[in-house]
């Protein structure tokens, strides 16, 4: 997917930071245990998407937590997205949901809908369930990439005069027949200005890639040593986002981040001038936290020339990602005619 | 002596507008189906002028595999609903969303966790409108080859829809276990009580297995009826079914779809409609009539001579293509006078005319029994607007339509009970 090496230990421009978030128990917890959530809740986490924007923050993740237990059903991570999409302007919006036990098909349209509401600035981080195997995950990742590309990027046309609104070369079924999907396609909607969503792949050290089309790396390290080591073995071909959990000591194989938010965004100053990270996914459930260190860290790494200003671009270009045109050959087209 | 009763309007939204050709209308902005400032812009007009609420349709595929004609029309290419309304949800505060989702594909759970999330999100302002899927271009982008048959489909939509209401139904936290012919599940929705307990449920079809889910189930009937008396018998149908299931008949509003061109005079809301009508493109007029006469190929016939006397039997449907034939014969149209007829509307009914003369034929259906208010489909870019502005005023001052929102929720607008009816409303505030 148009990678190129940009080489090794060669500081991008501008790092970026975003920001992950569950919605689960994001307000008190309840009486009864009941990990339950309401319309306060869900509110407030788009309100924090607002605040996240105003700070500077490329991308909100709004996710699942990988308790992996079938039963705890959080609120529905799209329709959320959607609404925070509603409420910002030029925020990344990315959608961390448990994917494969549903269809491709409605997924691939939704997220779709969500990266169109904002005018290209949608992000789709895969979460492999508990139970589902990488084989699966990684069939359901290829049938909903399959289908954004069922569209070529310039198949609306809108000609009024002569009654044609898409060009019936340029769109395609996908007819994917698998081990566990058989989709036709094409989807039933048209690509975004940044083509399609940003694709984020979650990995720790030891892992294998489950995609081979995932745009950027949330790099879960356990430690800076297992990063630098896995910085080497990688190279920087796909841009890398260090994850960090904000304050709490993380659990077995986290990095976290603990001190006063000067301190923190020393340290983040400090990992980024090593060229160990393109950017920094800050992870927490706390949002009353999330609210303090937007309002304290991001401006501290924008004045140290870490971070640029949010502008009105799409996430793709912000992330200083390859473009990632699906256009047909004239020959494939005429044939098709 | 409750207050007089009133229209509850609709808006069904579609981005240029529902005649088949509206894209190309002059004022048809070009991408208006995946442009979220056009669906602000609507949503803004109908929630100023007091509409219950806004409704968007759907369906999971391209809807022909004849792209060189679905190319020709602006409907493969639209947001997928729940998201849609999800992104409107922060900029309105009264009006209702309804979204449609098919029972054919969706899992129960998922879908009654994703309309739970939008009521939150909204303040009790959702609403899901139940279909199931007919097409085999749906079947397909799901692991199947060929749509369930009718009897089936409607099997699996009642099971569905009863496991919806007894997620919503069940004392917080409560897991719901259901083990039926189509679905085995044991589950709770993990949020607290939605506002507006059961979310409004909405029923689109007019089949005796549709009727009968209606009664059962839902809260609104969208429904295609032409005349006075079409209406009027469908009416007291599914009315005199809710007591088979301890409801009451307020307790579903029947809402026939309208498809209004209005214009100041006569002559100018004709002049509109022959706009649009003149923007038909012959190739999706033609595939219409095609479709309708079963799948017969007229593309060899000149389009202003008579249908063939001959056409080849049609194992679809053979009722709908005689009823087609005798219209032609009778009238003696051409091809393309019979396109005309059938394909701009897409067979909803279509009133045409002054501010008086629809707010007429409204209030005959209303005060006679055919219809408890209205799914108004806006034809064109600025339908929505003509019929704000020259119909409504008209409606409200013979008292039809309200002046201000009755409640907080859509349920409470609508004049619906707390479902189940056990169940207080919640608290105020």
């Amino acid at each position: 997917m148009g990678e190129t090496d940009r080489g090794a230990g060669q500081v991008p421009a501008n790092a970026f930071i975003s920001l992950q978030v569950a919605p689960r128990q994001t307000g008190a917890p309840r009486a009864g245990g009941a990990p339950e959530w309401n319309g306060g809740d869900l509110n407030r986490l788009v309100d924090l998407a607002e605040v996240a924007e105003q700070s500077g923050v490329a991308y909100i993740l709004i996710g699942e937590p990988d308790s992996g237990d079938a039963a705890e059903v959080p609120p529905d991570l799209f329709i959320l997205a959607a609404a925070a999409t509603g409420a910002t302007r030029h925020i990344g919006i990315v959608v961390g949901a448990r994917a494969a036990h549903r269809q491709p098909y409605y997924v691939a349209r939704k997220l779709s809908s969500i990266d169109r509401l904002g005018g290209g600035r949608a992000g789709w981080s895969i979460v492999v369930p508990a139970g589902v195997s990488r084989a699966k995950s990684a069939e359901f990742a290829s049938v909903v990439l399959g289908l954004w590309d069922t569209w070529d990027d310039d198949a609306v046309v809108a000609d009024k005069a002569r009654g044609v609104f898409f060009d019936a070369c340029k769109v395609r079924p996908l007819d994917h027949r698998g081990a566990y999907y058989a989709v036709r396609g094409p989807l039933n909607s048209s690509r975004s200005r940044q083509g399609r969503p940003v694709l984020i792949e979650r990995l720790t050290p030891g892992d294998n890639p489950v995609l081979t089309g995932g745009d950027l790396v949330h790099l879960a390290a356990g430690s800076l040593e297992a990063a630098r080591g896995w910085r080497r073995a990688n190279g920087s071909r796909r841009p890398v986002a260090l994850e960090f959990v904000l304050d709490a000591p993380a659990g077995e194989g986290e990095l976290f981040l603990s001190g006063s938010d000067e301190a923190i965004a020393g340290r983040l100053i400090e990992i980024f001038h090593e060229g160990l990270a393109d950017g920094f996914a800050i992870r927490t459930d706390d949002l009353a936290r999330a609210r303090v260190f937007l309002a304290n860290v991001p401006g501290k790494l924008r004045e140290a020339g870490v971070i640029a200003p949010v502008r009105d671009e799409t996430l793709r270009d912000r992330l200083k990602l390859p473009a990632i045109a699906r256009r047909s050959q004239a020959g494939i087209a005429e044939v098709r005619a | 002596m409750s207050a007089r009763r009133q229209m509850k309007l609709g808006v069904f939204l579609h981005p240029s507008g529902h005649h088949v050709a509206a894209w190309r209308h002059p004022d048809a902005q070009p991408d208006a189906g995946i442009n979220l400032a056009n669906y602000r812009r609507l949503a803004y007009i109908a929630e100023r002028a007091r509409f219950d609420l806004v409704f968007h349709g759907d369906i999971s595929s391209v809807q022909s595999d004849d792209l060189a004609y679905i190319g020709r029309t602006s409907r493969a290419n639209l947001f997928e609903p729940l998201t849609l309304l999800a992104a409107l949800s922060r900029t309105t505060r009264n009006l209702g969303l309804v979204a449609t989702a098919s029972t054919s594909f969706n899992d129960p759970v998922d879908l009654a966790n994703a309309v739970a999330t939008l009521d939150h999100l909204s303040g009790g302002r959702a609403g899901w409108n139940l279909v199931t899927s007919g097409n085999d271009h749906e079947a397909r982008n799901f692991g199947l080859q060929h749509q369930a048959v009718h009897a089936d489909r409607y099997d699996r939509a009642r099971e569905f829809a009863a496991l919806f209401s007894a997620l919503f139904d069940a004392r917080q936290g409560a897991v719901v276990r259901h083990s039926g012919a189509h679905f085995d599940v044991a589950a709770a929705l993990q949020a607290e009580r939605s506002p507006q307990i059961r979310p409004v449920v909405v029923q689109a079809g007019s089949s005796e297995p549709g009727r009968r889910l209606a009664a059962e189930t839902a809260d609104i009937v969208f429904t295609a009826q032409q005349t006075l008396s079409d209406a009027q018998s469908f009416y007291a149908d599914v009315k005199s079914r809710l007591p088979l299931h301890g409801r009451d008949p307020d307790d579903l509003k029947i809402m026939p779809g309208v498809f209004p061109i209005v214009g100041e005079t006569e002559a100018e809301a004709r002049a509109k409609y022959e706009l649009l009508q003149s923007l038909i493109h012959p190739v999706v007029g033609l595939s219409f009539l095609s479709n309708l006469l079963g799948g017969v190929d007229l593309s060899s016939y000149p389009l202003d001579g008579p249908l063939p006397d001959e056409l080849p039997e049609s194992n679809v449907s053979k009722s709908r293509p005689r009823i087609l034939l005798d219209l032609a014969r009778r009238e003696h149209l051409t091809i393309r006078q019979l396109y005309l007829r059938i394909a701009g509307a897409r067979g909803h009914w279509v009133l045409i005319g002054t501010p008086t003369h629809i707010a007429d034929r409204l209030e005959e259906f209303f005060v006679g029994k055919g219809a408890d208010g209205f799914n108004i489909m806006p034809p064109s870019p600025h339908g929505l607007e003509d019929f704000v502005a020259l119909v409504l005023p008209e409606l409200r001052r013979r008292g039809l339509f309200r002046e201000e929102y009755e409640g907080a929720t859509l349920r409470e607008n609508l004049g619906l009970p707390y479902r189940p009816r056990s169940r207080p409303a919640p608290a105020a505030g």
